[in-house]
């Protein structure tokens, strides 16, 4: 069964810890590894507040959203704060979207980057034709340079890459069309999955009013 | 020994002085008064962030992300030690690994190119 850890405070040490099974069907609370409560799916569909030792209290709630498509079915947790704050390293949590989406940009960055140097090495015609080469490796830094300051926390960035990735996905759907070729349904859903993901952490690292 | 107001009490590992739980502040999950915290910083070090840019460099032409490596091993350290501040752990180990990755595909590349060019 999955589990993860909290800290309830910026940088404590995670104490908090939660293991499910399925789709938060049973759902398991421990502090410092003492169980402190057992719930199932349909109480953590209505949401549970935890008291946690120290005086702190936890809302926890199991929502839909989890899966790359908005709207879908699979479930995701979220903990917070009676006054609406995340708890710091859960997916509402703003530094750790920012970490994920910088993380993910760097993947990006590493497969232009890969691909590039695999175009120039090789020397292959495919590549050459299909334009793969010393402009990959620029993208690979770009897209790099944005997942740097992404991780910083700046939406700026990270609004920059997502629109700079939909444009570069767009020019090569149109390129391979014009081409003559097919293009490839299974990269355009990858590339789609990333945009939802980096959306998402867009939308998560908004500070809070 | 207790806080009249808030109770528990724990001392700063940097400094000793006692604080109590409002007052507390964490620093990769260590103890500290709000005054060290400051100290301390809660942004990446200068180290961390320069290995970080060497290894995303790296990304373009690979020969700085040996550079990257380095320094991002030596920011680690330094955060181990205390010496640097503990938010440039991510970025260091990113500048590590993402460095090392490089530094084995130019060696990859370049055994290829003697390969096919004897």
């Amino acid at each position: 069964m999955p589990k993860k850890k909290f800290a309830v405070e910026e940088g404590a040490p995670k104490r908090l810890e939660v293991e499910w099974s399925g789709q938060f069907d049973t759902t398991t609370f421990r502090w410092d590894g003492a169980t402190l409560s057992e719930h199932d799916g349909f109480e953590m569909t209505e949401g549970v507040t935890l008291s946690l030792p120290e005086g702190f209290t936890v809302e926890a709630m199991a929502v839909r959203g989890g899966g790359l498509w908005p709207g879908s079915k699979v479930k995701r947790l979220t903990l917070r704060f009676p006054d609406g704050s995340p708890v710091p390293g859960s997916g509402e949590d703003p530094r750790e979207a920012s970490r994920q989406a910088g993380y993910l940009l760097y993947f990006i960055a590493g497969l232009n980057a890969l691909c590039g140097v695999f175009a120039i090495v090789t020397g292959a015609d495919a590549f050459a034709a299909a334009g793969i080469g010393v402009g990959q490796m620029c993208a690979g830094v770009l897209y790099g340079v944005l997942g740097l300051f992404t991780m910083r926390g700046s939406r700026v960035a990270l609004a920059i890459a997502m629109g700079l990735y939909a444009v570069d996905g767009i020019a090569t759907l149109a390129m391979s069309v014009a081409e003559g070729g097919r293009p490839s349904v299974f990269g355009l859903f990858i590339r789609i999955g990333f945009l939802i993901a980096l959306g998402t952490a867009f939308r998560t690292m908004k500070p809070r009013r | 020994m207790e806080c009249a107001e808030h109770g528990l009490h724990g001392a700063c590992v940097r400094c000793g002085s006692f604080v109590c739980r409002a007052c507390r502040r964490w620093v990769d999950e260590r103890l500290h008064c709000a005054a060290c915290q400051a100290r301390v910083g809660d942004g990446p070090g200068t180290l961390a962030m320069a290995a970080a840019l060497c290894s995303t460099l790296g990304l373009g032409c690979l020969l700085p992300g040996a550079l990257g490596a380095i320094l991002g091993g030596l920011a680690l350290r330094a955060i181990q030690r205390g010496a640097a501040p503990p938010a440039g752990r991510p970025f260091a180990r990113l500048a590590l690994w993402l460095g090392l990755a490089e530094v084995a595909a130019l060696i990859v590349a370049l055994l290829f190119l003697s390969a096919t060019s004897a």
